[in-house]
């Protein structure tokens, strides 16, 4: 494994989280809200997340030796989870799409949300599988829950603070009441980060084989303390900026495009620190 | 290595068989003033082990990487995708990737050799002929029980179809004793 072969899979495993998150917090931020332009508003997300995924897409391909090969990676589905993992990807495709199509009909308000909670469950579904690929015997690293939950934890936090700046940004103001859903959502993403890295450190940590460990040991720690700092700083921006809405001082991008780079910075940094946390038993 | 690598004119960075030089141990001082020491060195030769439950097979999304019915693991270049998966996954470092071709390849045993009657080139090239093959359970016969030693991995991982005899001073597996010194020979 060499460090530059990472990039591609940090910003595709991140950009298919951001998607399903976007979808997710959508339907909350929706609800059973009546409000014409606040539906078209996360319309054009569902619009927006099926482009990320799109490009999640893209970046995949960019990872592999032989893309034109890519048709045989569904081969294998009855044993290997990379398999299952592409397979995934194609179904959460067809549910955006469907889902984007839907948006586009008319009186489809039942529709649509019953698509959005399909194309979210397809979406946790697609992360537990991927984080299944992590998660295999041979790299102890890995080797247990803390991917998972890291994977939710990552979909959450780039999920609920995307709304933010989009609820910020609109010109009629953002509803009070669309406010909680993105602080909740960035505050679970938190707290699964909390559950997640004292999971991933000590396996991580422990110097299982120098000949395959890209990372020092003990950078893991204080890499992992960046990741939770930039995103804490993130979801304190993103409350005080809810904080302000709620009592009618304006949701404003002054706080929410910061808390979202934040995040996003954060995101990318751990997600490298994840990779490179690689390490394989014997040689 | 060198007749591997020569044999079938693998690019820079590919070695389908790999020696790892392990070593380890410390002086310590005696009460009287005097030293002793448990300082050792050994090397371990290994490349793919066609395994009985080989994780690469098992982890490859386009069943590309496949074990035949002679119990070779090989790579069907029609089908790999170059993932780089089943080396990610596979604890002796078997797979190893062709930039050239974007594709994985591997030890296959020099199947074209076998199906001539000839052995495989490292077994033929080997001057101090420290590496055999032949038939499991005939090598197991003649060598004893397929023991381990650090820094291979487990034999519960993947039932390896390898069989090593020890030398005097090996550590056993999993110990943290030593380490491989030549990682960039890896």
């Amino acid at each position: 494994m060499e460090y530059l072969q990472e990039f591609p899979l940090v910003f595709f495993t991140l950009l298919v989280q951001m998607a399903v998150g976007m979808v997710l917090v959508g339907k909350c931020v929706l609800g059973n809200e009546a409000d014409r332009a606040l539906r078209e508003g996360v319309r054009r997300q569902n619009v927006a997340a099926l482009l990320l995924f799109a490009v999640a897409v893209i970046i995949s391909f960019v990872h592999l030796g032989t893309p034109l090969h890519a048709p045989f990676t569904l081969l294998h589905v009855t044993q290997s989870w990379l398999s299952r993992e592409i397979f995934m990807i194609g179904l959460m495709g067809l549910a955006l799409l469907w889902l984007v199509l839907v948006g586009r009909k008319k009186h489809a308000v039942d529709g649509e949300k019953k698509a959005m909670i399909v194309a979210g469950l397809c979406g946790i579904a697609l992360l537990f599988v991927m984080s299944c690929v992590y998660n295999q015997s041979t790299m102890p690293g890995w080797s247990n829950w803390s991917v998972f939950t890291a994977f939710l934890a990552s979909m959450c936090l780039l999920g609920g603070s995307w709304h933010g700046v989009v609820l910020s940004l609109r010109k009629e103001g953002a509803p009070v009441r669309a406010l909680g859903p993105c602080l909740v959502w960035t505050v679970l993403g938190l707290v699964l980060m909390a559950v997640s890295l004292p999971l991933a450190m000590p396996e991580q940590s422990a110097f299982v084989n120098p000949v395959s460990r890209l990372l020092p040991p003990a950078c893991i720690a204080w890499s992992h303390g960046l990741h939770a700092l930039a995103s804490g700083l993130g979801v304190v921006l993103l409350a005080l900026a809810a904080a302000r809405g709620m009592q009618g001082k304006g949701f404003r991008p002054a706080l929410t495009v910061p808390a979202f780079l934040l995040i996003v910075l954060g995101e990318v940094f751990g997600r490298l620190v994840f990779y490179l946390s690689y390490s394989r038993l014997g040689m | 290595m060198v007749a591997c690598i020569d044999g079938h004119d693998l690019p820079q960075g590919v070695m389908w068989r790999r020696v790892a030089e392990y070593t380890g141990g410390k002086w310590v001082r005696r009460a009287n003033g005097t030293y002793d020491q448990n300082v050792f060195s050994y090397y371990t030769s290994v490349s793919c082990n066609h395994c009985q439950n080989p994780v690469c097979v098992k982890v490859c999304p386009t069943t590309a990487m496949h074990k035949d019915e002679q119990g070779i693991v090989s790579v069907d270049p029609d089908k790999c995708v170059g993932c780089r998966y089943c080396e990610w996954n596979c604890p002796y470092s078997a797979p190893q990737y062709n930039k050239q071709s974007g594709r994985m390849t591997k030890c296959d045993f020099c199947k074209d050799r076998l199906a001539a009657g000839l052995k495989p080139l490292c077994v033929e090239a080997c001057p101090m002929r420290a590496i055999h093959f032949g038939e499991y359970e005939d090598l197991k016969k003649q060598f004893g029980d397929a023991v381990h030693v650090a820094p291979l991995p487990e034999q519960s991982v993947t039932s390896p179809c390898l069989v090593i005899t020890p030398p005097h001073n090996a550590q056993p597996v999993g110990s943290n004793m030593g380490s491989i010194r030549n990682p960039e020979e890896m």
